[in-house]
């Protein structure tokens, strides 16, 4: 009888380690978010100038997820399971843009909303990003975009190609670069906006 | 008694008297009745036994002797016997015996042909004896002349002689598309059948008898047309178009048609096997209708085209003859081209019409008709029958107003004379035109015009003396109505105005604050459904919120498929 007794209890002491193995902790994920870098620019008065919406962006599926995408040797591509983006891509990049472009056009009415009812901005952004990738020590960003003229409908198209070198911080490092280069075509895009709104007024 | 009396007296004994006489007669009363009735059976026999009859064949295909029957309207009436060849073996001989009582049916001009089924182009016939065996029919003479040998015909008589009709013989140049049996109509009624043809013996034509059943025979007259008519007569011309055909049977088949003319009078009907001519088709039929012919010349100074030769000539549309020839006729001395056209006039047909009926039995002379007739002006000119065609024909009418002329009997053929058609119609038209401009009343008209200005001046003089000044009297008082109707009108609007319009006016109050709560109730329903309004702002939330979830699980799904063992052991860190 007494064998038997521990035998059972050896038995459960088995399964609760292999039970507590199981919830053995995950490693620590960092979280990254991209930071508008763009210098406000003193061109236009504040009072002067266009209301702009980001209306619509689209991403490469690739890099439309949580997780940092880093291209690896050759073809392949790293998914890093434990660095990943505080906010979808889908939201951050717009959010990002808009906060760079009111810096640069002086205006504070820069807004990421992409319901069409908002229409009494004076430009709605489209944004068609091709490329938006990390290689180890430098990121790419391909942007399509296009300022449509809410009234006229006329529209202006141009292409953002921006190469950052990422130096050696690591991801963040990564990270910053992306932020860079997103403050690069925005500066393109407030460029072509404030031309554009010149000519109109 | 004694002896001696025992011994007879021989000479007291009588002879014995022999009557054998009288029994040898009473035996031989037998064999004289035998003989009796011998005699009678054979005489009997041989009267009883019908007339034996020998009839001649080609051939004697299908006759058995024995069993053909000899039938006369499908009743029989003999039987052959024996069926032998002839001596000459040219004919088949066929000895028949008939039934006693039919032997009044045997006269000289009783026919026998074989009856077997027979296929011709009009008829099947005698498809019974395909089963019962062919036999041999008989049609009865209506001679009184009887005859015991007969010649057997080929096939069947296509007219019984008993039916009632006559018999006609036609004469033709060729037989055409005829044959035996070949139907006769009579406007289009079939009344008759060819009966038989042979070659003329000169060979220069053919002779049709044609058998016309009663009672279609009495229109059979002595002057009656018969024409072929087989298959379809088609011709252009300055008639027109034209088809003619008697039936489709005669279009398979061929047929012959008559007609007796009535322009010609009735005439007697012919007596049977008269002899008539055959023609070609009923055209030319017609044309022979007119015994009487006379050629003239009409010497045109215009162009004839478009006239042909058979093209007719005309009488207020009437043919009464046609074109035989056109020429022309170059004139080096007057400097003229002319064209002759010579036509054949049918002065029976003239006559025929003519209302002065000549003197009884002979007609009037044409000559002197016609005479009458060109000085009343009677002229031939050319017009325009057929417009499809551009066919012409030559039309005699009166042209009262013509040039005097006359016909110059003085040339060979005479020569009628002619009008030139349109110029002269034309003038003849203008002519008419200015004559009746002359016949206008003008003087009347001007009396007319007179006597209407009269009047209006009467007119004028009576409207001078009417009382104007009653009249604006009248018209001042009616003024002053109108006035006091416009008045009560004034009113009525102002009535209007002060009464009604108030009412109108709220009534719209109320209708614009009706409008009003519905463009109010309008205005939230659009603050409900437009794009800022909160529930599309939740709406679209709520949306944004189950995309994520969906990319989440998107995420979740992604990584359990590259790392499942991460459910039990948690997540590893990147390398």
């Amino acid at each position: 009888m007494k064998t038997r007794y521990w035998l059972i209890t050896l038995t459960l002491i088995c399964g609760l380690v292999v039970v507590l193995a199981g919830c053995s902790r995950s490693p620590r994920a960092s979280f990254y978010v991209l930071e508008p870098t763009a210098k406000a620019g003193d061109h236009l008065p504040a009072q002067n100038a266009p209301t702009v919406r980001v209306a619509a962006i689209t991403l490469p599926e690739m890099v439309d997820r949580p997780q940092l995408v880093v291209r690896g040797e050759g073809s392949r591509v790293n998914i890093l399971e434990m660095h990943r983006w505080a906010e979808p891509l889908k939201r951050g990049i717009p959010r990002l843009l808009a906060e760079n472009l009111s810096r640069l056009l002086g205006s504070n009415q820069v807004s990421t909303y992409s319901r069409s009812a908002v229409s009494e901005a004076d430009y709605r952004i489209f944004v068609d990003v091709l490329r938006f990738e990390a290689a180890a020590d430098s990121v790419t960003v391909d942007i399509l975009w296009t300022i449509r003229r809410t009234a006229q409908g006329s529209q202006k198209t141009g292409r953002s190609q921006v190469n950052e070198p990422g130096g050696s911080g690591g991801y963040e490092a990564l990270v910053s670069a992306y932020s860079r280069a997103l403050a690069a075509a925005s500066n393109d895009i407030a460029r072509a906006i404030q031309a554009e709104w010149a000519v109109q007024r | 008694m004694n002896e001696t009396s025992q011994l007879p007296d021989l000479s007291q004994i009588p002879d014995a008297i022999s009557e054998r006489g009288r029994f040898s007669q009473l035996v031989w009363i037998i064999p004289v009745i035998t003989m009796i009735i011998v005699a009678s059976l054979a005489v009997k026999s041989c009267l009883d036994r019908g007339p034996v009859i020998t009839i001649t064949f080609k051939s004697g295909e299908g006759i058995e002797a024995g069993q053909t029957k000899i039938k006369y309207k499908n009743v029989q009436i003999g039987e052959v016997k024996a069926v032998t060849i002839a001596k000459d073996r040219s004919q088949v001989l066929v000895t028949a015996e008939i039934f006693k009582d039919a032997g009044w049916l045997l006269m000289e001009d009783t026919r026998f042909w074989v009856v077997r089924a027979r296929i011709s182009r009009n008829s099947i016939s005698g498809l019974g004896t395909l089963m019962e065996g062919s036999y041999i029919g008989a049609d009865a003479g209506i001679s009184r002349q009887s005859q015991y040998e007969f010649k057997g015909m080929e096939g069947p008589p296509v007219i019984a002689i008993d039916e009632p009709g006559r018999q006609f013989v036609l004469h033709a140049l060729a037989i055409g598309s005829l044959d035996i049996t070949s139907p006769i109509f009579y406007r289009g009624i079939q009344v008759g059948e060819v009966i038989s043809y042979e070659l003329d013996k000169d060979g220069r034509g053919v002779s049709l008898k044609v058998f016309i059943r009663d009672p279609y025979d009495q229109h059979v007259k002595a002057n009656t047309l018969f024409w072929h008519a087989s298959g379809i007569d088609f011709t252009i011309d300055a008639n027109g178009v034209k088809v003619n055909t008697e039936s489709m049977v005669s279009i398979l088949l061929g047929g012959i048609s008559f007609l007796s003319p009535e322009s010609l009078g009735n005439s007697q009907p012919a007596r049977p096997n008269s002899t008539f001519t055959l023609f070609a088709n009923k055209d030319e039929a017609m044309k022979r209708l007119n015994a009487v012919v006379e050629t003239y010349n009409l010497v045109f100074m215009e162009s004839v085209r478009g006239l042909l030769t058979g093209a007719p000539v005309d009488l207020r549309g009437v043919t009464v003859g046609e074109v035989t020839r056109i020429s022309l006729d170059l004139d080096p001395r007057n400097n003229q081209i002319s064209t002759p056209v010579e036509v054949q006039l049918y002065p029976e047909r003239l006559w025929a019409f003519y209302r002065g009926k000549p003197q009884r039995g002979k007609p009037m002379d044409s000559r002197q008709l016609l005479n009458t007739l060109v000085k009343h002006g009677l002229r031939a000119n050319l017009r325009n029958g057929n417009l499809l065609t551009g066919q012409r024909y030559v039309a005699l009418d009166l042209f009262p107003k013509a040039m005097p002329s006359k016909i110059d009997w003085s040339k060979n053929p005479p020569e009628f004379p002619t009008i030139t058609s349109s110029m002269e119609q034309f003038q003849t038209t203008l002519m008419k035109i200015v004559q009746k401009i002359e016949k206008l009343p003008l003087e009347e008209l001007t009396d007319d015009a007179r006597q209407t200005i009269r009047t209006l001046e009467t007119t004028l003089q009576k409207i001078e003396k009417l009382p104007m000044e009653e009249l604006a009297g009248d018209v001042r008082q009616t003024i002053r109505t109108l006035d006091i109707t416009l008045q009560k009108i004034e009113k009525l609007i102002k009535n209007v105005d002060t009464a009604i319009i108030p009412e109108v006016h709220s009534t719209l109050e109320d209708a614009r604050k009706t409008l009003d709560d519905v463009r109010k109730i309008l205005g939230d329903a659009k603050k409900t459904l437009s794009h800022d309004a909160p529930l599309q702002q939740d709406l679209h939330e709520t949306l944004r919120e189950l995309s994520r979830a969906a990319q989440s699980l998107r995420v979740l799904g992604d990584y359990l498929e590259r790392h499942p063992e991460s459910l039990i052991r948690g997540k590893e860190d990147d390398r």
